[in-house]
């Protein structure tokens, strides 16, 4: 092969791999990460405790709607837990989609965060640990606001807006049933 | 009137009339189910859901069956059921995430009338009380749940409630003032005739600015 077309040859190679890499990016966005079985699963190393119920009625359900900005749709949610820790699942309107969020909280803080599945077709950033990660340890306060300030994602502004309404959430209800617990 | 929308709630004043919902396009969709319960009626009309006037969550799977005990009404659908208060209030909806067998092929209660079941793939499943999880159960003896049919006049009143959501006052008004109403045809002719409208005001600005000119030369001389 002469110079010249060995030149274009490896100019078309690269650029047919970096074709395809940007394919795989948007390919592997959107979808299901986990579901909410084997992340449950997980965070009880195979022994998942049987489900149980938080009502939302009352001052709960007031509470809610100010950290969601709207009544929730349903009266009661579901929570997983053992002697250490609990686990939500709970989801959310990104844009257009809902994105689901697994939660595990511990001792009143969060001990992790995972999106589950993300449907919409921008703003997947928000399920790499890069941004997760920042919620780890995170609690909320008595205004029911996350006592840390979480950076955002250029791009993603409405899912991050999400997770961060999902966090208080979690932590909120977890309150709750600490309540019900000592009463 | 455009400039008083909000006022006059143009928005939210739905347009009943057959000949321009048709107009439209809009039409009843072929997916239909109605289950009458005491007094309370249970619809689903294409992917929407309503408990007597009140509109539930979307659901595109369909409806199979529904059921009223002291507790809930428990609506099954093919591939979830939704949990309501006894006022429509929605408690949760319960898909496979939540370990429901699916898909739903059909709905009954037992003999005792106190276990609603579900029939999936030649197999029962039942629930504890709160729907928190299910297990394989031998169906001896059970009551099959069906779909209602109503009546004409019960359908009329569905008919209005669901085409009603689609088309606003708003909408109508906005595609009269643009000719969208009337296709592309109408839009064409809306545009040719503000372009008309354009020229005309040139043009007798024009024969008038020439008109005065002359009157001017004409006192001078």
């Amino acid at each position: 092969m002469s110079g010249s077309s060995m030149k274009y040859y490896n100019i078309m190679r690269y650029m047919l791999l970096i074709v395809i890499l940007f394919s795989c990016n948007f390919l592997y966005a959107k979808g299901i990460y986990q579901t909410n079985n084997d992340f449950l699963q997980d965070v009880f190393n195979g022994s998942v405790p049987k489900p149980q119920l938080l009502w939302l009625t009352g001052s709960v359900k007031k509470n809610v709607k100010s950290i969601l900005g709207e009544n929730i749709s349903q009266l009661r949610v579901r929570y997983w837990q053992d002697q250490k820790k609990s686990a939500w699942i709970l989801e959310e309107l990104g844009k257009e989609k809902l994105i689901t969020v697994g939660i595990v909280i511990k001792d009143n803080e969060i001990q992790r965060l995972k999106v589950l599945a993300f449907r919409e077709s921008r703003g997947w950033e928000v399920k790499e640990t890069f941004f997760t990660d920042q919620f780890h340890q995170i609690r909320i306060t008595p205004e029911l606001k996350l006592n840390r300030s979480i950076d955002g994602i250029s791009g993603a502004t409405l899912s991050v807006r999400a997770l961060k309404k999902l966090a208080r959430l979690a932590l909120y209800y977890q309150t709750q049933i600490m309540l019900k617990k000592k009463t | 009137m455009l400039n008083h929308t909000d006022t006059l709630k143009l928005d939210k004043t739905s347009i009943t009339n057959q000949w321009l919902q048709q107009w439209y396009g809009i039409k009843m969709p072929d997916q239909q189910g109605y289950v009458k319960l005491d007094s309370e009626w249970i619809a689903q009309i294409g992917q929407r859901v309503y408990f007597n006037q009140k509109e539930l969550p979307n659901e595109s799977s369909e409806m199979i069956g529904a059921y009223k005990n002291d507790r809930y009404i428990i609506i099954g659908f093919k591939k979830l059921i939704m949990l309501l208060t006894h006022d429509g209030g929605l408690i949760e909806k319960i898909n496979h995430e939540a370990g429901l067998p699916f898909p739903i092929m059909k709905m009954g209660i037992n003999k005792n009338k106190d276990k609603v079941m579900f029939m999936v793939d030649q197999n029962f499943y039942s629930s504890d009380d709160e729907f928190l999880s299910w297990k394989k159960v031998q169906a001896k003896h059970y009551t099959l749940l069906t779909l209602t049919q109503p009546s004409k006049i019960e359908i009329g009143a569905f008919r209005k409630r669901y085409l009603g959501n689609d088309l606003n006052l708003e909408r109508v008004l906005l595609d009269i003032h643009s000719g969208r109403l009337f296709s592309w045809i109408g839009v064409l002719i809306y545009d040719i005739t503000a372009l008309f409208m354009i020229i005309l005001s040139f043009t007798g600005f024009w024969m008038w600015h020439c008109r005065f000119k002359k009157r001017r030369l004409k006192d001078k001389l």
